[in-house]
């Protein structure tokens, strides 16, 4: 046990110096108003919170969550069958199907996000197909960008859990009348809850904290939460607004896990 | 005789080029405790399996009330099962676990509360339904999944090795209790074990089961009694087995004796096991007993003593009451009605 502990220590200074030193100054950022990093002049304000109630950040959450949100369900309803599918293959070549699946991941996200504004622009090579999207700038793109990328992180832990479950409750349902739909809805779905949970939060987080994929896919018109904060620190260098708001994420992401864990401890 | 219940007909199931279930042919009655017993791998979950519809059957037929079985899928079949790991739904809590066949079959609310209070009465659970199944031990868990099984009244309940998991004392309880549930709802019973014990103490029937094949069938007197082969004999209790040739007119011997039997299906000649249970000689001196042994061992088994003798090169098992001392020079009687013979096999 000592021994391992030891092996974390690298793990743990990589920790502090690149995560909770930079959280901790965003959150002393948060609370103060400065000139950029520069903490001389530094007086401690509530101020940056009053200024969250604007429009513009109002429009940025909602965006972010309306749009994670619609492409959080389609992967859902695509994602759940599929890794219902995969789970219940009579083969051992699973984990082939499944590598597969997750095989775009090694690529390069932005070169997703660039191969999907390619084919989205009006003359793109699908042109010589005779076809033109001319999608760029809409929030059907946008969706369509999240969808993609983010659908492994839906099919995994569903996966996971349909591919574990107990198959002798199946047989026990089906013993006590329940037809193949009713095995579905009364045991394997409600079974299945905690990995749904758990695929939810893998695709609505990082979809509603996005920037890149907005940027490109939206055309500069459809802004989310992310595209904020990054005008925040690179456009309009207002430090201590950007932080407030890369802290409000963090909470959100941090409150969401914890969710998962709770339903985690009562569903299974 | 009772009315036939289930009829198996040269059931076979093979998996793969395992042949796991060999042409077994078996009439189940109503209202009878039968239990399936023989060794780890012999088959008998397989049997269930097939007779609850959850394993197709290679070969052969099963019948149901004179209807052929295999027609029906298993969630229409009038059986219901005790799972070996209990298989209970985790998600739900104990009252709605037992109610899961009710709400399928959708009864009203206030019989669906009614039936649910009566069986979790039937295995001494009330007040435990809004309990979680993970707060359960595993002997509750046990009658949780019996409760389940029987609220939906069955007219067969199929039980795979249902105590095993549970500890001797609970599980000798448990043991009576399924026993009176079943002369209470008088329903067919059939029980797998491997424990020859629960078998004898539990059954109206016994089928002994070897290699996918039945070896016999019978009353537990029978089976413990008149055991057909070396196997069964020594499966079911602790038996002696001696080599012997049967000499005709009910007369075999061993160990360089003339015995009179009870058996007489042999040929003159002929060699054949002889079985004696250890309860069943009786300790004398040296002059009145045909058979002489050494005591090698003695073991104190809490009502009786369990001796171990040399007679003839052979260890003999013997118990007896009062306990000579180790060394001592002993000799054996046995009634004519103990002596029982097996062919060869
Ligand atoms: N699904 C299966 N595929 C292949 N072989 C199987 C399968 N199920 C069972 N077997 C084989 O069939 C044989 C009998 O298995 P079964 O489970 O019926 O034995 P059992 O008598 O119930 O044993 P135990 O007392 O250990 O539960 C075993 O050799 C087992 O390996
Ligand atoms: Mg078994």
């Amino acid at each position: 046990m000592k021994e391992l502990r030891k092996l974390a220590t690298p793990y743990k200074w990589f920790m502090i110096l690149l995560v909770a030193i930079p959280v901790l100054i965003m959150t002393v950022l948060s609370f103060s108003k400065t000139s950029g990093v520069d903490f001389t002049n530094i007086r401690f304000t509530l101020e940056n919170f009053s200024k969250l109630g604007q429009s513009v950040y109002l429009e940025a959450i909602v965006n972010s969550l309306t749009l994670a949100g619609v492409a959080t369900l389609i992967c859902l309803v695509i994602g759940y069958p599929i890794a219902y599918i995969i789970a219940n293959l009579q083969t051992d070549k699973k984990w082939l199907i499944l590598v597969l699946l997750i095989s775009p991941m090694w690529s390069n996200m932005l070169l997703r996000i660039i191969a999907w504004e390619q084919l989205f622009k009006p003359n793109s090579i699908l042109n010589s197909l005779g076809i033109s999207l001319d999608l760029i700038g809409t929030r059907l793109a946008v969706v369509i960008g999240m969808v993609s990328i983010y659908l492994p992180f839906m099919i995994f832990p569903i996966y996971t859990v349909l591919d574990k479950m107990d198959k002798s409750l199946l047989e026990a349902s089906r013993d006590l009348g329940a037809n193949k739909l009713q095995v579905f809805t009364k045991v394997v779905f409600p079974l299945s809850l905690s990995g749904i949970i758990s695929g939810i939060i893998m695709t609505l987080l990082p979809s509603a904290t996005a920037f890149a994929l907005p940027l490109r896919l939206g055309g500069g018109k459809i802004l989310l939460i992310g595209n904020v904060i990054e005008n925040m620190f690179k456009k309009v260098y207002n430090y201590n607004l950007g932080s407030l708001l890369s802290i409000m994420v963090i909470v959100l992401i941090f409150a969401s896990m914890g969710i998962v864990n709770r339903d985690k401890g009562s569903l299974i | 005789m009772a009315e036939k219940l289930i009829e198996l007909k040269n059931l076979t199931k093979r998996f793969d080029d395992n042949l796991v279930v060999d042409r077994i042919s078996l009439d189940i009655y109503k209202n009878q405790f039968i239990t399936l017993l023989g060794p780890s791998g012999c088959g008998k979950t397989t049997i269930l399996r097939m007779i609850a519809g959850f394993e197709e059957i290679t070969d052969g037929q099963i019948y149901f009330e004179g209807k052929d079985l295999t027609k029906i899928p298993a969630n229409e079949r009038e059986i219901n099962t005790v799972f070996q790991n209990y298989a209970l739904f985790p998600h739900l809590n104990v009252y709605e676990n037992i109610a899961f066949g009710l709400r399928l079959k959708k009864l009203d609310q206030s019989e669906i509360s009614d039936r649910v209070a009566r069986s979790l009465s039937m295995v001494k659970l009330i007040g435990y339904g809004k309990r979680s199944i993970e707060a359960l031990s595993g002997g509750q868990q046990q009658r949780v999944a019996l409760a389940r099984a029987i609220v939906n009244r069955p007219k067969v309940l199929l039980l795979d090795e249902p105590l095993s998991a549970l500890d001797l004392k609970l599980r000798q309880d448990m043991q009576y209790e399924i026993k009176d549930m079943q002369h209470q709802l008088g329903i067919t019973f059939i029980f797998v074990t491997h424990d020859q014990e629960e078998a004898l103490t539990m059954s109206d029937r016994i089928v002994v089961l070897n290699e996918g094949k039945i070896l016999q069938t019978g009353s537990p007197e029978d089976v413990y009694n008149e055991p057909v082969n070396r196997f069964v004999a020594s499966f079911i209790g602790e038996s002696n087995i001696i080599p012997g040739i049967y000499c005709g007119n009910r007369v075999v011997e061993f160990f360089k004796a003339r015995f009179d039997c009870v058996d007489d299906h042999f040929e003159t000649g002929e060699k054949v096991d002889v079985v004696i249970r250890p309860e069943d000689f009786e300790v004398v001196v040296v002059q009145e007993g045909k058979i002489t042994g050494k005591v090698a061992d003695i073991v104190f088994k809490g009502v009786h003593y369990e001796l171990c003798v040399m007679a003839n090169g052979q260890e003999l098992i013997v118990h007896t009451l009062k306990s000579p001392n180790i060394g001592d020079i002993i000799g054996l009687k046995v009634d004519k009605f103990e002596i029982h013979l097996m062919k060869v096999s």
